[in-house]
């Protein structure tokens, strides 16, 4: 279960201050697709952040699991975003000079996994993103979707617990980015599934919808 | 493991970009070879002292000289009698006594000499030494010292042409006629000129001490002749330390080998400072240069890396990454400059001997790239370029917080 309290985020840039989130409180039971809308700038972005521990909150707290995340070690925090969080962002940031299947084996690297083991679980996940055929190819030789699946697939490589996904098809064209958010949806059925979108209609199909406005949640069902 | 694979993505982010790390390759590379020669050269000075040191009997010699401070007044009350009896509490295995003499010089190259100044003389091991005082700190020279002893060679001191009005070329080859007290002539030819040199073994081993002072005439050549300088000889095997504490205890001023070694390695010493300051303004100046490419990698880089910290990379192994680049980049550099140093050995011997450092000819001009001194140099350029690795660490993560999604990359 993820759990936060009064979470707030204030950004000092020197000149001003920018107060991203104004106190958000939440619940979000194992096992639940929860779609995050709002307003460009409204906070969405800092909320994940808060929600993965990329990032430490001004005020309040963020529990997993009963663990409030921020008390612990850099190193700790590592293993738990290793172990139980995947993340699909607008933005596939897989690195250029490594094949497919190299970018899907990197997180299971930060695990002591032989190389075999790791071949096999990222063969197998980029099999089920249906890229079986491109494993040796570069990001910049597939395209925009097929980029999306590679980097869906590492998420899923360490079979998370959470997957927190920033709109995983802005830069998509629609025919694409439905059939990425279906990819996304079967393979999320055991899992807690953060979605930020845009598309209200998307959004609706969740367990928990979420409306941020202002740094607030401005409508919760 | 996961180290193994963070070195293999560095190698690869700096193969991308090579052409960027041209510059500090280059200025690693400059420190490690001024480097290499400053201290090769002071290792060699210190090595050749030693060796010099441990297989050269003068190593094992003590030089007495026969000016007692007693009572305010300078005595030379040492006798042959007395030096029997040092020469017996030593332990030493003979000695040899150097007594002043008395010769004037008449002509050289047949003409007379008009005027005089003062004038020493010394036979040395080599030869006939003249000068018109006690031969300074030298050992350069010019002209020729080879082939041991000649009888009848002479070895002029700068003093000496200043005194009659030649140049270090115009003496050679010269002849000297000198006459004794009692009339005997010797005749010698000049085969050198020393200047600036040392050590006391050149007056050791001289033969005769001779002082011909105009101001006093011919009185002085009626004085009685007196031991001027006292040689013990001891066997290899003695402690010299020991030795010499002893002989202080004897109040007359004496000289050893070893305290030109010391001399010498002070010198060494000193050279080795001046290349650690240089080395090490050098290599911060590197270490900026190497900064600024680093900090442009992890910047180009950042939204991948917040991803693969995302993935759960801690900091630390972050930072591992970071350095190990910058390792790498000193590694080559310092690499670069050992294997010009061994190629342009030659050259750059040259080059050191054409800034006539004064220093003990025959271990300033054997420049000879040095191993242990290169390995040394190599992992200090690595260890400068690993901290400038960390300090870009901390100032890029300083810009940047994990956030991932605000880089483009792919
Ligand atoms: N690192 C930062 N420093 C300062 N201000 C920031 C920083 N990151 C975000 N902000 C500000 O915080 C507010 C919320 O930003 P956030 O990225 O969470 O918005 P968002 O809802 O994700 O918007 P979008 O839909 O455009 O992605 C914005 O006003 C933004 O300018
Ligand atoms: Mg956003």
């Amino acid at each position: 279960m993820i759990q936060l309290i009064d979470v707030t985020k204030t950004y000092n840039t020197g000149k001003s201050e920018v107060h991203a989130l104004k106190g958000i409180s939440l619940e979000i039971p194992d096992n639940t697709f929860i779609s995050i809308c709002g307003k460009s700038g409204s906070g969405k972005s800092t909320l994940l952040n808060m929600i993965s521990g990329a990032d430490k909150p001004t005020g309040g707290h963020v529990f997993i699991d009963g663990v409030d995340i921020n008390q612990l070690s850099d190193k700790r925090m590592s293993e738990m975003r290793n172990n139980k969080i995947g993340f699909v962002f607008q933005s596939f940031l897989l690195e250029p000079s490594l094949t497919a299947l190299e970018n899907v084996e990197l997180p299971l690297l930060m695990r002591k996994m032989s190389r075999e083991q790791r071949e096999k679980i990222a063969i197998e996940m980029l099999d089920k993103v249906g890229l079986r055929e491109r494993l040796r190819h570069k990001p910049g030789e597939l395209s925009g979707g097929e980029k999306q699946r590679v980097s869906i697939a590492r998420a899923l490589a360490i079979s998370p617990k959470i997957l927190i996904a920033d709109e995983p098809t802005g830069n998509l064209d629609e025919a694409t980015g439905n059939s990425i958010m279906e990819l996304i949806r079967e393979h999320t059925k055991n899992c807690t599934f953060v979605l930020v979108t845009h598309d209200t209609a998307l959004a609706q199909t969740a367990d928990m919808k979420i409306t941020i406005k202002d740094g607030m949640i401005s409508r919760n069902d | 493991m996961i180290k193994v694979y963070l070195m293999k993505l560095g190698l690869k982010w700096m193969a991308r970009h090579k052409l960027r790390y041209v510059l500090s390759w280059l200025s690693f590379a400059f420190v490690s070879i001024v480097l290499i020669c400053i201290y090769s050269i002071s290792t060699g000075i210190s090595d050749g002292v030693l060796n010099q040191m441990e297989t050269n009997p003068l190593s094992y010699q003590v030089h007495m000289k026969n000016q007692r401070l007693a009572e305010g007044e300078i005595k030379s009350d040492l006798t042959e009698e007395l030096c029997n009896i040092i020469s017996g509490e030593l332990g030493a295995k003979e000695f040899r006594i150097l007594y002043d003499s008395f010769l004037t010089l008449e002509k050289i190259d047949g003409n007379k000499v008009e005027s005089v100044s003062a004038i020493s003389a010394y036979h040395t091991g080599h030869s006939f030494l003249l000068g018109n005082e006690i031969v300074s700190e030298s050992v350069l020279y010019k002209g020729n010292l080879q082939g041991g002893r000649n009888e009848n060679a002479a070895v002029v001191t700068t003093e000496f042409l200043s005194a009659y009005g030649f140049d270090m070329d115009s003496i050679l080859g010269k002849e000297l006629l000198l006459k004794d007290e009692n009339g005997a002539e010797y005749s010698f030819t000049v085969v050198a000129v020393l200047y600036n040199i040392n050590p006391q073994c050149w007056l050791a081993n001289a033969e005769i001490y001779v002082a011909y002072n105009p101001a006093s005439g011919n009185n002085l050549l009626s004085e009685k002749i007196i031991p001027s300088i006292v040689t013990f000889d001891f066997s290899s095997d003695r402690d010299m330390s020991e030795i010499k504490e002893r002989v202080t205890s004897f109040g007359y001023p004496y000289s050893t080998a070893e305290i030109n070694a010391e001399k010498v390695q002070l010198l060494a010493n000193k050279y080795s400072s001046i290349g650690s300051f240089l080395g090490i303004a050098m290599a911060i100046i590197s270490a900026m240069s190497l900064m600024n490419s680093v900090i442009i990698t992890i910047n180009e880089n950042a939204a991948f890396m917040n991803m693969f910290r995302l993935m759960g990379l801690t900091a630390a192994n972050h930072r591992f990454l970071i350095c190990f680049i910058t390792a790498v980049q000193g590694a080559i550099g310092g690499m670069a400059g050992f294997l010009f140093s061994c190629f342009a050995q030659r050259q750059l011997g040259n080059l050191i001997e054409s800034f006539n450092l004064v220093v003990y000819e025959e271990f300033a001009l054997n420049f000879k790239v040095d191993i242990k001194v290169s390995l040394f140099v190599m992992l200090m350029c690595i260890m400068v370029s690993v901290a400038a690795g960390a300090v870009s660490f901390v100032i890029s993560s300083k810009e940047s917080t994990v956030i991932a999604a605000d880089n483009e990359l792919v």
